[in-house]
């Protein structure tokens, strides 16, 4: 700090920061004439979008100004919505060039955003003297985020889909909580147990089958994938018709309640909402969904009639860098403060999952609540999980829409099972290309 | 403009001609803010859309021409469409003519002379104002929810949907309620007409001995004739461009069962969940032909029912 005070910085900047300042001031002159005010104040500033609720982003804010408070002269702009709505609004703001400095990413979206050149490559970022310290990267994170060989994403948390279920009920109705050592045929007698005791006011689940989680924990369980590297589907039309025979017995026998319950209960959950004892999602969701029910939820794999769990560990969040942004090495810094900054591991809990990195995980030692169910989860669900499938395609989410749409019409007895493999066929070639 | 403010007609016509040239070039110079707006909001994107129907665009990727596949693909591959088509004439049948029906009958009751009609007046146009609210749609998707104040009432005469919006056969009649519910801008309408009738007709046709069902079906009908033409193509257009409440009632993703998959929320999804713009622009043009096809019959069909004043048959 030997050189003359200087009024915009309290660091004297290296050769990357002058380039990218001059990268930044075109930019800067457009934005300060559409009135942003990305670059008043004097000094730098991020821009970081995520989606979720309100309570994560109490936890993400906090980060924020202990990043802010460690960097003096620098200011993060935030802004969440919740998942859908950020997906519109990224991709509407890729598409205009308008993408803020760091964006949340999901594995959905890595090829979307990433093959149109919207992603900075990181790993010029990534190394031991570099910004982005990935050494300590927790294992099953290795490959999350690579689009061959470039990184596209670093993870910010890991979870894994997961039986949520309402321990206390399950025992009141003398009901067996389903499990890695329960057979699907099992777990449908013992979900309609719940109904029977409830009067029908709880299902023993919520339908797993109405998006296709349910249906990819299946197909993993027998050895099987829901997309093939190219972006097909990776199963035959018999594998969809045994799985949907299967999801009809489930629902006839009682144990997923009435088709209505899902749709009744939106925006919320029929778990959230007290009409189902179990649900089959996220783990890092924990908290949420037991601060909607009002009691404490457990958390267990789903059953299987091969012994094989069918879920992985997933990168629940990722944070990408946008390619047009005039401060990628403070952009990197930032996301290399979130994944391994241990006292950001201590706020976040286990709201976006578990932490990424082995900086942080020894701090979920101290995890308490929820945070804690989640953390021991995890732990002894590792050796258990299969391996993490391959990214979704671009329309992979459409296709979602599609097969649920098409199992609600099932669901609601509209069509049979027959036709409802032929229309989800027949659509995925339009819809995968 | 310029035919309004024309100066008497005392002065030779050849004096008045530049004159009012000039006037109508300075009318052209006050509407330019508006045809700058006009073209650049509605022209330019309107064609940019008409040109994209005919290509893959997705946003990010230069469009590449497609010529027609896209509307081959609507009209004889893709089940979402017809089903959408499908939800979309349900909607308009039922919705358009119960509003319409509505709108006239409480207009017709306000137009009689009694204390209180401007309240009234007021409170039944309040729902055209809060109506399209994000707010008062998620209200009444609660109310017709399972368990719901509605759902007890329809219970309690033996009507168990177990719930409007969980039901497939019920959820787009809360749809059509909810639109039908702001039956208020076609009911100022109706009674602006009705308000220009004459006196001296009812006066007359009591006279005669009609009775108030024959003065209706005589004198305010056809009197407020092109009123309710107007009404029509109106409502009628405003339908078949339905989202909002179809949207919020089954919380975007058209359900139960596709029930309230209406054709704007179809169009909405390819376009900012799919990113497919030129499929998107594709079915809205398809939208706006059918739209302005429609719209052309009512006009063709509207000289054997709707009767101008002054008009000679």
């Amino acid at each position: 700090m030997g050189g003359p005070p200087r009024p915009t910085s309290e660091r004297p900047p290296n050769r990357r920061a002058v380039l990218s300042a001059l990268a930044a001031a075109p930019a800067a002159a457009l934005l300060a004439g559409c009135g942003s005010d990305s670059t008043s104040g004097g000094g730098r500033t991020l821009t970081y979008n995520y989606w979720g609720a309100s309570d994560r982003a109490l936890l993400v804010e906090k980060a924020v100004r202990l990043f802010e408070k460690l960097h003096p002269g620098t200011t993060v702009k935030t802004s969440f919505s919740d998942f859908g709505s950020y997906w519109q609004k990224m991709m509407t703001a890729a598409a205009g060039g308008n993408t803020p400095d760091v964006l949340e990413m999901d594995y959905a979206y890595i090829h979307a955003l990433g093959d149109h050149g919207v992603l900075a490559d990181l790993n010029p970022y990534v190394g031991a003297d570099k910004q982005i310290d990935l050494s300590t990267l927790r294992p099953q994170l290795r490959a999350s985020g690579m689009v061959g060989a470039k990184r596209y994403a670093v993870p910010v948390a890991l979870n894994s889909l997961a039986v949520m279920y309402d321990a206390k009920l399950y025992k009141e109705a003398g009901a067996v909580p389903p499990s890695l050592s329960m057979s699907y045929e099992q777990c449908i007698h013992e979900t309609a147990k719940i109904s029977r005791y409830t009067r029908g006011k709880q299902a023993g689940m919520t339908d797993p089958a109405v998006n296709y989680q349910g249906l990819e924990i299946w197909l993993q369980q027998h050895g099987k994938a829901l997309f093939t590297a190219s972006g097909k589907l990776a199963f035959e039309p018999e594998d969809l018709r045994t799985y949907l025979t299967l999801m009809q017995k489930w629902r006839e026998s009682g144990g997923l309640g009435p088709a209505s319950v899902i749709n009744d209960t939106l925006p919320g959950t029929p778990v959230g909402a007290n009409r189902a004892a179990a649900v089959i999602t996220w783990d890092n969701q924990l908290a949420g969904f037991a601060g909607q029910r009002g009691s404490a939820l457990s958390l267990s794999l789903p059953p299987t009639d091969t012994g094989v769990s069918g879920v992985y560990p997933k990168a629940s969040m990722l944070m990408s860098i946008s390619a047009n942004s005039p401060r990628r090495a403070l952009a990197a810094t930032f996301v290399n403060f979130m994944i391994n900054d241990p006292r950001v591991g201590r706020i976040l809990g286990s709201n976006l999952g578990m932490p990424p990195t082995d900086g942080q995980l020894p701090y979920s030692r101290t995890f308490k609540g929820t945070d804690a169910v989640v953390r021991d989860f995890e732990a002894s669900i590792a050796s258990k999980q299969v391996r993490t499938p391959v990214a979704p395609p671009q329309a992979g989410g459409e296709f979602n829409t599609y097969y649920g749409r098409v199992y609600e019409k099932l669901s609601y007895r509209r069509i049979g099972i027959d036709e409802a493999v032929k229309e989800i066929f027949q659509q995925a070639e339009v819809i995968l290309g | 403009m310029a035919a309004t403010t024309a100066p008497p007609a005392s002065r030779t016509p050849g004096k008045d001609a530049p004159r009012r040239r000039r006037r109508g070039n300075a009318a052209y110079v006050f509407l330019t803010p508006w045809m700058i707006g006009a073209a650049v909001l509605t022209v330019i994107p309107m064609l940019v859309s008409l040109y994209l129907s005919f290509t893959d665009y997705n946003l990010f990727d230069a469009p590449h021409w497609l010529g027609l596949q896209n509307y081959r693909r609507l009209l004889f591959d893709d089940p979402q469409f017809r089903e959408s088509v499908w939800v979309t004439l349900k909607y308009v049948v039922v919705s358009t003519p119960v509003k319409l029906v509505l709108a006239l009958a409480v207009a017709l009751l306000l137009n009689t002379r009694r204390r209180g009609r401007n309240f009234y007046r007021a409170a039944f146009y309040m729902p055209s104002l809060i109506g399209a609210s994000v707010g008062a749609a998620i209200v009444w998707r609660i109310l017709f929810s399972s368990g719901s104040v509605i759902d007890q009432l329809t219970s309690a005469f033996g009507l168990h949907t177990g719930g409007w919006v969980g039901n497939p056969d019920w959820a787009l009649m809360v749809v059509v309620a909810l639109s039908v519910w702001q039956f208020g801008a076609p009911m100022v309408i109706f009674l602006a007409g009705l308000q220009q009738i004459p006196p001296d007709l009812y006066e007359a046709a009591s006279m005669d001995g009609a009775g108030p069902w024959r003065r209706f079906r005589s004198v305010t009908v056809p009197m407020l004739s092109p009123v309710i033409f107007f009404n029509l193509v109106l409502e009628m257009i405003h339908a078949f461009q339905v989202f909002n409440s179809a949207f919020i009632v089954s919380n975007g993703n058209g359900g139960p069962a596709g029930s309230t998959f209406v054709y704007s929320m179809y169009v909405y999804e390819l376009g900012f969940t799919d990113y497919r713009m030129g499929y998107a622009s594709a079915m809205t043009w398809i939208l706006v032909v059918v739209v302005g096809v429609i719209t052309g019959v009512l006009f063709k069909t509207s000289g054997r029912w709707v009767h101008y004043s002054g008009e000679v048959k």
